[in-house]
């Protein structure tokens, strides 16, 4: 009781309430612009941390991924342009809210929905990751390798449109993770001579790379090649507005509530299993509100319940996210595949025993990532107009200013011009994934796995090399390998996968 | 995306290949007393990355009689990212010869000349100059991190 009660104490010293909102902010401004999203900010934005505290550190961070879980419905709605992945579903019926002069009404129930969806998925974060975290601290090198392989392979049926694709970008993923100095015998491997790779290939200025320039590369790519100009946003401040359309009514949020606590149950769900992500929450979350509504044939024409629908349950995958984080070790989506690299940037090993050796941190996460909501709330509220406007801010200056952004946080990991070049040369693959489109979510969860599943590999064919036949005595990792077997057959079953 | 499965397909299986018979042999060595040598959980991985890729392809070849999706990558497009990847390969050169500054401000001044903002002068001035500056002594000054 006591590190909950200090770790919540941490959360709310000023210091680290402040870094709480300077993160929810750059999540806002940042999923507000289209082509950004929050994953990319965090990746960009994990070099800031170095000087701060382990849980200063985390909370800036979560701030970033929370605010832009929003954020990104800003531009959905005004410029029917998701700025994020997820909020393509908010776009349905936010952007003909926003023709109809009601874009501040759909802004604040995105925002009102968004909140309340994370808090939902924090509290199940909160009680569900510890008792996990307890079972998982039984699980043995074969139990664990079989764990890793099952959660792999999820991902990679869940997370890209062919499960094919997904296995080829978790296996190369895994394949340069296994770059650097050999775990058993200190031989380099893969290095090329190159004795920055010692240590691997980090895994932030790949993230980088991946994520953020290759996607500034293919908006470059678009406006120069394709001559694409950028659409107008609405003004939602206009002063015939009525004041009416300019806010949530108590009487419209009781009549979506229903919806949004909907929404919230099915992204928390979809959470907290790796890989699907906050994309098909919103498609799914919307899908049920509108079977479940009297009346289906409004949605995609301006009604507040499907903005409510996808907002909740896109952004109530945060929080849940973090419990295969938390309790296992495993990333559930991009986002917590970032912050393992920020998490051990700052000495901390994300997974079953952060419990045991940090408590005090992980209760103070969790306050932080109450204190976020309410921050989201607050500046997302007190925000609007000038995100509003951010929005409007053209590609032309923002985008250069990304790619010097990412060479200054490239840089600043490894404190070496080489890190910008693995950025770089990522970027390049990235951006051939993205044509080609292969998932990063399931290469970088991969790639960030591939270390542990090495060590649980080779430790089991050591433990069993003479008698193999034990293994059929470690039931659990029986148990995973059939569970294994059993989702590759559903996944391929899939009319996406045929 | 059936033109994309079969580009993928060879590209990956080729570059698997290449990978299990060239560079494996060349970048890997050594063995491990009791346990599996360092060259077999790499290859392990990229076998199955260059299986993979061939049923990707082979599936795909032997299902569609049809291929009339567009290509997934142009020249126009391969042209672009290649004259993208020799700009920043420049840029971090001039980064580690000439600094931080230096390479931030030709590279902001190229990308905006580039996406039309040569009519806003004043913008262009402001942002090439004043950013990287910014940059710079907000890394040096707030977060404790030299830029070069």
């Amino acid at each position: 009781m006591q590190h909950i009660l200090a770790g919540i104490g941490d959360a709310l010293s000023l210091i680290n309430v402040l870094y709480v909102a300077f993160g929810v902010s750059i999540g806002i401004f940042v999923g507000a612009i289209p082509g950004l999203n929050a994953p990319m900010a965090i990746a960009i934005a994990v070099p800031l941390t170095f000087t701060m505290s382990p849980l200063a550190a985390i909370a800036f961070l979560i701030g970033i991924n929370k605010g832009g879980t929003y954020g990104g419905s800003i531009s959905a709605i005004l410029l029917n342009t998701p700025g994020s992945p997820e909020a393509t579903s908010t776009a349905f019926d936010g952007y003909p809210l926003a023709q109809k002069g009601k874009g501040l009404k759909a802004l604040k129930m995105a925002l009102y929905s968004s909140v309340f969806g994370d808090s939902l998925s924090d509290i199940v974060l909160f009680t569900v990751a510890a008792p996990l975290a307890l079972v998982a601290l039984k699980l043995g090198p074969p139990e664990l390798t079989a764990v890793l392989i099952f959660a792999l392979t999820i991902i990679a049926g869940l997370a890209g449109k062919s499960m094919l694709r997904g296995l080829i970008a978790a296996a190369l993923g895994g394949f340069l993770s296994t770059v650097g100095l050999d775990i058993e015998t200190a031989e380099p491997r893969l290095t090329f001579g190159f004795i920055e790779l010692n240590d691997g290939i980090p895994l932030l200025p790949m993230a980088i790379g991946l994520l953020a320039l290759s996607e500034i590369i293919i908006q470059i790519e678009r406006f120069v090649l394709g001559g694409r100009s950028e659409g107008a946003a609405i003004d939602i401040f206009a002063r015939d507005v009525p004041a009416e359309d300019k806010t949530v009514s108590l009487q419209e949020f009781k009549d979506c509530f229903r919806t949004i606590i909907r929404s919230s149950l099915i992204g928390t769900g979809i959470g907290a299993l790796p890989g699907i992500g906050a994309v098909v929450a919103g498609f799914l979350g919307y899908g049920a509100a509108k079977r479940a509504s009297k009346t289906p044939d409004e949605f995609g024409k301006g009604k507040l319940e499907g903005v409510a629908a996808a907002e909740a349950a896109n952004s109530a995958v945060t929080g849940a996210n973090l419990i295969p984080l938390l309790a296992v070790g495993i990333p559930g989506s991009l986002s917590a595949a970032i912050l393992i690299g920020a998490f051990l940037i700052h000495g901390v090993d994300p997974g079953p025993l952060i419990f045991e050796e940090h408590p005090r941190l992980v209760y103070g996460i969790f306050g932080a990532m109450v204190i976020a909501n309410v921050m989201n709330l607050f500046i997302g509220s007190v925000g609007l107009r000038f995100f509003a406007i951010l929005v409007r801010f053209p590609n032309s200056v923002i985008h250069p200013v990304i790619v010097v952004l990412c060479i200054a946080g490239s840089f600043a990991i490894g404190n070496a011009v080489f890190s910008i070049g693995i950025m770089v040369t990522f970027a390049i693959i990235g951006y051939f994934m993205r044509k080609l489109d292969f998932s990063f979510a399931t290469f970088i969860i991969g790639f960030a796995l591939g270390d542990s599943l090495e060590v649980s590999f080779r430790q089991t064919v050591i433990l069993f090399a003479e008698h193999p036949s034990q293994l059929l005595t470690h039931w659990i990792a029986l148990a995973f390998i059939l569970l294994t077997l059993f989702s590759v057959y559903r996944i391929l079953r899939r009319p996406a996968n045929r | 995306m059936h033109n994309s499965d079969i580009v993928s397909g060879i590209l990956l299986t080729v570059l698997g290949l290449i990978t299990i018979f060239v560079i494996v042999p060349n970048q890997i060595s050594g063995s491990s007393g009791d346990g599996i040598g360092p060259d077999v959980f790499p290859l392990t991985l990229i076998w199955a990355t260059t299986l993979f890729a061939i049923v990707l392809c082979v599936g795909r070849l032997l299902r569609s009689k049809e291929l009339d999706d567009p290509f997934p990558i142009t020249w126009r497009e391969v042209r672009f990212v290649a004259l993208m990847a020799a700009f920043l390969a420049a840029i971090v050169a001039v980064i580690a010869y000439l600094g931080f500054i230096v390479g931030a401000i030709i590279a902001i001044a190229i990308l905006m000349i580039v996406m039309g903002e040569f009519r806003h002068k004043l913008r262009l001035f402001l942002f090439t100059t004043i950013l990287p500056t910014l940059l710079y002594v907000i890394f040096w000054n707030i977060f404790h991190i030299p830029l070069p």
